[in-house]
């Protein structure tokens, strides 16, 4: 009689999901089943009932351990159990400080979290695109006689590339656009929409370079390929219709800016993730040639790049940036030709799609979301951090003091024969306890820090609760935190010897830990005293710059700008409308106003006695009021003469002594290269800031210009808002279609500062957070030293300290660490506020005291902190600290 | 656990291993069991059946000797202890008693 092995696959199954314990006597059951099955019935049958028992076998005898033989498993359950409850009483026991613990850990695990979601929700952008890689945007630089960057290329740029260029896929170019859009309704009444942004008018081929839509309705093919369509996503779709269905949507009708008729031809589905494409109506492209739109886009001009004028491509799967590049350089030589009378330089560049979201010189769409700023990510990472640091000292801190009073506990548990490794687990059960209290209640903390700094955080970040890998995090973060923090007052505590813990009066003798204790101390005052005197230095930077002289009048200026398209008589009737109007004192022509963030420079070539200088001087351009409306010191030499044609300037000091002389009244006269002419300097200007002072005075020279689009009024303070009212009606019958935008020349100044005051808001919150956390530590450590030192304050009580003496025995400890700390911080800050001043090209003098308010600071609220706890423990009764002696 | 209580079929598996007196393992008590009742029994019942009768204490197992007609694998026998013997003798002795309390009268007139 031959045996028979049993089928393997089945075999291998019952091996995998049956107990050790019993696998060898039922395999053996089912191996004798199967022959006799085989015997009787055939080979085929037996295989096919093997498979079946195997099934059917699938029950609680094959799997269920018996507890007698199988308890390790049951062992560590028992324990895990054990120790959550001893850790639950432990709480329960001392709850202050439990309570202390969680919310310091909260407050660190919550700012940690808070920023998490910043830095992440920013660097996920456009990171889901699919063939992101392959993705570019083509944008154009100018050098010569102004250096500047532009997101845009010329109109006729993108059919030239999708004509000539080899190796793309797709190119797709659009035109971002606004307008304010009317919806009919079938009871042929109209619905308006005020001022809608993030329009397009775009290509079919739009879609397949951004290819992150769902169609619900339409196609990209079909829906863009003729004028007059446009393409919704669904949200702008339902806000237009309300909620009916993507179907019905199609045919409608909407009304842009008044004149232009569309109907709605496809709806699309936005993607969950983030992208910088949020454009929500898509008009077609083909629409630009047959309505007035052609005046705006349908330009033929090589030389006349507008920002809105977008072109994107999609290289091929064999292309590499390179040979694109080589091709740019064959169109930079084209539009060279196509544009010859020009003193700048187009040349024209590669933006990969992954890198549009952080760069502040090119900006990502008109009118879009503003961009990243990778240094503020990156030190915003490395404050989360410290952030989560002290917090995790703190409950290092708090943990290894406390390990005196679980002395006792440790002693009776070794003495009972507990190993060490037990003991490590038992405590840092508590603290992944604790550690998970925090995070649970570092959600709400992080949750209403959003609503704190919403004004700062870039739209649309918020924690992403529906998202599990969210909550893994969270959960990740909870173990982490609670073993990191727990490891180290574990394994002090664990190493207790029983003889010595159990002593009576073990409690006094200090055990391992107070070195380290007082270091990380030390640590949180360090780091409190470096973000208070950070705060400060940053304030006072700010405050410094706001309040400078910029050498020119700036407040209770507005200006706005004339739209650029439109024809230039129309601005003649806001002038003549300005003339009439008795609130506004003054107004004045320019190009740009006399600060702002862009600029545009040019070459300057003059023979002096000693040889050639070249240098280069930023461009203003206005009318002759210009001295007058921004009472601008003449310094030497007679203002313009409004006069285009002649070659004349003003310049300003900076130039001057650029161009060798000294005395202003000297350099009147001057003759000049500049813009391929000679020009002669007519008088000369005290310098004025022009530019942010995070930028030294640079040479300037003033030219007249008729034509001037920047207008800018003087109007007495109290009338600011009705004078701006009645010159939006004014506005509106001369440029119907145009908002109207009025700036504040002292909000532009202010806003050059935007950065640093971010910064500054951002540093006094982890300054407060920072504090926050120390104090609570300290307030704990405090409470603990009481408890530890009250039969000696007791004693010396009854031997008759008072209670300032008593106050100063407690608190010299503390005093020392600060006063440490102080003396460490105070190198460090230095350096670092120097290192962020060397920003600035005007930097305001850091006093020396500011480093004392910091130490200063840091004492008081230390101090502040533990008072109560101190003042409560000297004037406490000595017999209650003695009774048990 | 519901005390000691037979089920019919667990009180079937306990007389056989009973009957097959020290060779009583699984698939010794399914043949005898399918011989005596003339009904099929598959292994895994029959598993079942053992494995929570020894829970319940009224059976004793031990392993048994290696063989080449089990693919060298040795075999679990089971006894009866002796709370299986008095779980068997309850149960009988109720059965007994029960019988025997019907009246003739309750068989006359059956047909």
């Amino acid at each position: 009689m031959s045996n028979h092995q049993p089928p393997k696959l089945p075999l291998k199954l019952f091996r995998f999901y049956c107990s050790d314990d019993r696998l060898e006597e039922l395999e053996g059951d089912l191996y004798e089943v199967y022959n006799e099955h085989i015997r009787e019935k055939g080979p085929r049958f037996a295989k096919l009932f093997y498979w079946w028992i195997v099934i059917r076998s699938f029950r609680s005898f094959a799997l269920k351990r018996t507890k007698m033989k199988d308890n390790k498993a049951n062992t560590s359950l028992t324990f895990l159990r054990h120790n959550l409850m001893i850790a639950w009483r432990n709480l329960l026991k001392n709850k202050s400080i439990a309570a202390i613990n969680v919310l310091g850990l909260a407050i660190g695990v919550g700012s940690f979290l808070a920023i998490l979601s910043i830095v992440s929700f920013e660097l996920s952008f456009n990171t889901q695109i699919p063939e992101k890689d392959k993705v570019y945007r083509i944008y154009s630089s100018f050098t010569g006689s102004f250096t500047s960057l532009n997101k845009g290329v010329a109109v006729p740029i993108g059919p030239y590339v999708e004509e000539t260029f080899s190796g793309l896929d797709e190119v797709a170019y659009f035109h971002t656009f606004w307008a304010q859009v009317d919806v009919i309704e079938p009871s042929e009444k109209k619905k308006e929409f005020e001022g809608q942004g993030g329009f397009i008018i775009a290509s079919p081929s739009y879609f397949k370079v951004i290819d992150q839509y769902q169609w619900l309705a339409g196609s990209p093919e079909e829906s863009l390929d003729e004028p007059f369509k446009v393409v919704l996503t669904t949200k702008q779709a339902q806000k237009y219709f309300g909620k009916i269905s993507w179907l019905d949507m199609i045919g409608r009708e909407l009304i842009y800016r008044d004149s232009l008729n569309l109907t709605v031809s496809g709806i699309v589905k936005m993607p969950d993730y983030n992208t910088d494409f949020e454009f929500t109506d898509f008009i077609s492209h083909a629409t630009i040639d047959k309505s007035w739109l052609k005046d705006r886009f349908g330009g033929s001009e090589w030389g006349n790049t507008n920002s809105s004028s977008q072109l994107w491509v999609r290289l091929n799967k064999n292309t590499n940036k390179v040979d694109v590049m080589l091709q740019l350089e064959d169109l930079e030589k084209h539009v060279a030709e196509q544009t010859e009378d020009t003193d700048w330089v187009q040349s024209y560049q590669l933006q990969p799609l992954s890198e549009m979201h952080f760069d502040p010189e090119i900006g990502i769409f008109d009118n879009g979301r503003n961009p990243a700023h990778m240094p503020t990510l990156t030190v915003l990472s490395v404050v989360a951090l410290a952030i989560l640091l002290i917090a995790i000292f703190n409950f290092v801190n708090l943990e290894t003091a406390q390990s005196t009073s679980k002395s006792k506990e440790v002693g009776v548990r070794k003495v009972l024969g507990s190993p060490r490794s037990q003991l490590v687990g038992r405590f840092l059960t508590e603290s992944i306890l604790i550690s998970l209290f925090a995070v649970v209640l570092a959600i709400p903390i992080a949750h209403y820090g959003f609503v704190y700094f919403e004004e700062f955080l870039p739209e649309g970040v918020a924690l992403d609760y529906g998202n599990p890998f969210f909550w893994m995090v969270l959960a990740l973060l909870a173990f982490l935190v609670g073993l990191i923090a727990g490891i180290y007052p574990a394994w002090v505590i664990s190493s207790f010897r029983p003889v010595r813990a159990l002593r009576p009066g073990a409690g006094s003798n200090n055990p391992g830990g107070s070195l380290i204790r007082k270091t990380l101390i030390l640590f949180q005052f360090l780091f409190s005293q470096l973000l208070i005197v950070g705060t400060l230095a940053i304030a006072w930077q700010i405050s410094f710059m706001l309040d400078k002289d910029l050498g020119f009048k700036e407040d209770g200026i507005i200006y706005f700008y004339t739209p650029y398209y439109e024809s230039y008589n129309k601005s003649e009737l806001i002038k003549n409308y300005l003339d009439e109007v008795p609130e506004v004192m003054d107004y004045a022509l320019q190009s740009t106003p006399p600060v702002q963030s862009g600029y545009s420079t040019s070459t300057v070539k003059y023979q002096s006695e000693k040889g050639e200088v070249v240098t280069s001087a930023h461009q203003k351009t206005g009318d002759t009021t210009y001295l007058r409306f921004y009472d601008i010191k003449l310094l030497a030499g007679r203002n313009l003469l409004p006069n285009d044609s002649l070659p004349e300037l003003l310049i300003n000091e900076t130039f001057m002594r650029d161009l060798g002389f000294n005395d202003p009244r000297e350099a009147v006269g001057a003759t000049f290269e500049y813009s391929k002419k000679k020009h002669k300097a007519v008088g000369v200007v005290e310098d004025f800031h022009f530019r942010s002072l995070h930028h030294p005075i640079e040479p300037m020279l003033y030219q007249y210009r008729e034509e001037l689009r920047c207008i800018a009024l003087k109007v007495k303070g109290d009338q600011i808002e009705k004078t701006i009212d009645n010159l939006t009606d004014k506005w509106r019958e001369v440029y119907p279609d145009n908002p109207l935008t009025v700036y504040f020349m002292d909000e532009t100044v202010e806003r050059f500062y935007e950065t640093e005051r971010r910064a500054s808001k951002l540093a006094s919150a982890a300054t407060g957070v920072a504090i926050l956390i120390s104090c609570l530590g300290l307030f704990g450590l405090i409470s603990f030293t009481i408890v530890q030192k009250s039969k000696e304050l007791g004693i010396r009580k009854v031997l008759g300290a008072s209670i300032m003496q008593i106050s100063t025995i407690l608190s010299k400890e503390f005093i020392f660490l600060i006063v440490i700390a102080f003396v460490v911080s105070t190198p460090i800050s230095y350096y670092v506020i120097d290192k962020w001043m060397e920003d600035f090209a005007y930097q305001t003098e850091i006093s020396w005291w500011i480093y004392v308010v910091g130490g200063l600071a840091s004492m008081l609220i230390a101090l502040i902190s533990i008072s109560a706890k101190v003042w409560k423990a000297s004037g406490s009764n000595p017999i209650e600290s003695l009774r048990y002696e | 656990m519901k005390g000691t209580n037979l089920g019919e079929f667990e009180e079937l598996v306990l007389l056989t291993v009973g009957i097959l007196y020290d060779n009583a393992y699984s698939v010794a008590i399914q043949q005898e069991l399918n011989k005596q009742t003339d009904r099929k029994v598959s292994i895994s019942s029959v598993h079942a059946a053992v494995y929570r009768l020894e829970e319940k204490g009224l059976l004793n197992s031990r392993m048994g000797e290696m063989s080449s007609e089990r693919g060298g694998k040795r075999k679990r026998i089971f006894t009866i202890s002796q709370a299986g013997r008095v779980a068997l003798e309850t149960a009988n002795e109720l059965r007994n008693r029960m019988r025997n309390q019907i009246p003739e009268i309750a068989f006359e007139n059956l047909g």
